[in-house]
């Protein structure tokens, strides 16, 4: 399959990742290269396959629903890239 | 005396016995970190707390109480793992300020232990690679031969097993992190079957596919370590609720009448003469002692990586969406808008392979493509798990070299990610079915390099595993124990 720059681009915004002009080149032919080889799935009959539910033998069971303590206020934005009071600060999305 | 070289079953021994303090042993481990710290294992201490603890234990002692086999011993964790008011940097620039503010569930486990913590593993950028090479703290060196490479994702927890930086760590394995890293530095790892083992905590780059295990020196130590983390955890839940066996006890001596199967088609995906040898050595010396050797038949093991980069790239690329600068973690400085904000901290933030892992998640996941890949990916994978449960009615484990050659140099494979994913060629099948699997050390080549030896297991089968690995430890001793001084 061939791949576009435009593929190249389409990609890069759903996955919010930029790439200049050099990147995108590089990625277009390693992107070819890693589909050559997961193309070989094509050639696999799977028609009769049954899909599965899980991957697991065992049942598992459905949790009941109890409250429990969570993390604190405090703890849940230690980690933010800014903060304002007791909540997470975002550029103003609208003016 | 030097307790560094000791397994952790003779430290655990000798620290509960009172023959030694644990604020000795860790002091001793401490120096050995000190020491070799430009193996780049460990992305981060935590030494005064590891003194703090081992005191703690050391009081324990006195006092005479009766405590686990992990008391008062080193360990350290893959820096995926959280451990509460510790760093969690997945080796990532993305992470690199963010400090836990709870501990997964595997670490709640070695803390009721009375384990001591002393650093977080070096590893690739959110368990992305075979080499360690990408991690944005740089690459961690082999300690048997430092111009190679140690293996990943895990590389920083086999390099520190391997160079007495600890007596055990914790690893990750979604396609072989345990078990390439761990025969490429000549130690034990044990990927447990999927669900063996609670993820809660653990940051996830393909949640299907994921499993904690421990990486050490010697097997028994590896069954020690697989009976303190297992078992069903309820805020899990693909955590899987069966009794955990105490699986040192439930080592035998004994392996006649085992069945070990062998595939042909794993010869055929190309392997060094010199592990070859050393495979076939292995599979010889089980028949002489009283194994039975069968043939299998795994006849679609060749699509497994291509299965698997398409699943585990799918799901990578949903998990990292949560990496946008806004909850936690980097955040660009320069930005126009909240869009923008996204798009200029994952260009910075994220590492190239990351990059092209999430590219390809959205490709197969994306309009027009999503059957013609991700559906056939799964369809192959169930394919392959129907080949497996087949096979194993023949057999209790299969066997196989872990990787297609020994550790490889540092830049050997970096700039060819296809080269690259062949080191896991016989490694990732494993995940893609959920079986556990163990690499131990079954030879050397003529380099003195490490060659590892897998073995697979039927589903919650990890005793046979660690059976079949002791029996072949007890009788080659030499391969075992990290590298020669």
């Amino acid at each position: 399959m061939e791949i576009t720059t435009k593929l190249v681009n389409h990609l890069a915004e759903l996955s919010r990742i930029e790439f200049d002009e050099k990147e995108t080149e590089n990625f277009k032919s390693e992107f070819e290269k890693t589909l050559e080889q997961i193309e070989a799935l094509e050639k696999v009959d799977t028609q009769n396959v049954e899909l599965k539910n899980r991957l697991l033998d065992a049942e598992t069971e459905i949790k009941e629903d109890i409250p429990h303590n969570s993390l604190s206020k405090n703890d849940a934005i230690k980690n933010a890239p800014d903060t304002m009071g007791s909540s997470i600060a975002v550029p103003i999305m609208i003016d | 005396m030097d307790y560094t070289k000791l397994s952790l079953l003779e430290v655990s021994k000798k620290i509960h016995s009172g023959e030694v303090t644990s604020e000795e042993v860790t002091s001793q481990i401490i120096a050995q970190i000190k020491a070799s710290e430009k193996l780049n294992a460990l992305n981060s201490y935590n030494f005064e707390e590891a003194l703090e603890k081992a005191k703690e234990v050391d009081q324990k002692i006195k006092d005479g109480r009766v405590l686990p086999i992990l008391a008062g011993v080193p360990i350290v964790i893959k820096d995926n793992i959280n451990v509460c008011g510790q760093k969690t940097t997945c080796s990532s620039k993305m992470l690199e300020n963010y400090v836990s503010v709870y501990d997964a569930t595997v670490i709640e486990k070695l803390k009721e232990q009375d384990a001591v913590f002393v650093g977080k593993a070096n590893m690739d950028e959110f368990a992305m690679g075979s080499s360690n090479e990408n991690s944005a703290f740089g690459p961690v060196l082999n300690p048997i031969d430092n111009t190679r490479v140690p293996g990943g994702s895990s590389g920083g927890s086999a390099a520190s097993v391997g160079a007495y930086q600890c007596y055990a760590a914790l690893g990750t394995d979604t396609g072989g992190s345990i078990r390439e890293p761990a025969s490429f530095c000549g130690v034990v790892g044990m990927k447990p079957t999927y669900g063996r083992v609670s993820r809660y905590g653990v940051v996830a780059f393909a949640n299907s596919l994921d499993q904690v295990g421990p990486l050490t020196r010697t097997v028994k130590d590896n069954a020690v370590m697989l009976s303190a983390i297992a078992g069903y955890d309820d805020k899990e839940t693909t955590s899987v609720d069966c009794p955990v066996p105490d699986y040192l006890n439930e080592i035998k001596d004994d392996i006649k009448g085992l069945k070990i199967g062998i595939a042909k088609q794993f010869f055929a995906l190309g392997m060094d003469e010199d592990v070859k040898i050393a495979v076939e050595k292995a599979i010889e010396f089980y028949r002489q002692n009283g194994a039975e050797i069968v043939d299998v038949d795994l006849k679609n093991i060749d699509l497994a990586l291509s299965a698997y980069y398409i699943i585990s790239s799918a799901e990578a690329s949903s998990n990292l969406s949560r990496f946008d600068g806004v909850r936690y973690g980097f955040r660009a400085e320069k930005y126009d808008d909240l869009v923008d904000l996204y798009v200029k901290t994952r260009t910075q933030g994220f590492g190239r392979e990351v990059k092209r892992r999430i590219m390809l998640g959205n490709f197969v996941l994306s309009s027009g493509y999503y059957d013609a890949y991700y559906n056939k990916a799964k369809k192959v994978q169930q394919l392959m798990t129907n080949e497996f449960e087949e096979a194993f009615k023949k057999c209790d484990v299969l066997l196989s070299p872990t990787s297609p050659s020994v550790a490889f140099k540092l830049g050997e494979k970096s700039n060819d990610h296809i080269k690259m994913y062949l080191s896991d060629v016989y490694t990732v099948p494993v995940n893609i079915v959920g079986s556990p699997a163990i690499s131990f050390p079954c030879g050397k080549n003529q380099d003195g390099l490490p060659i590892g030896l897998q073995l697979i297991g039927k589903k919650f089968d990890e005793s046979t595993l660690y059976t079949l690995a002791n029996y072949f430890e007890e009788h080659n001793k030499s391969n075992f124990g990290g590298r020669d001084e």
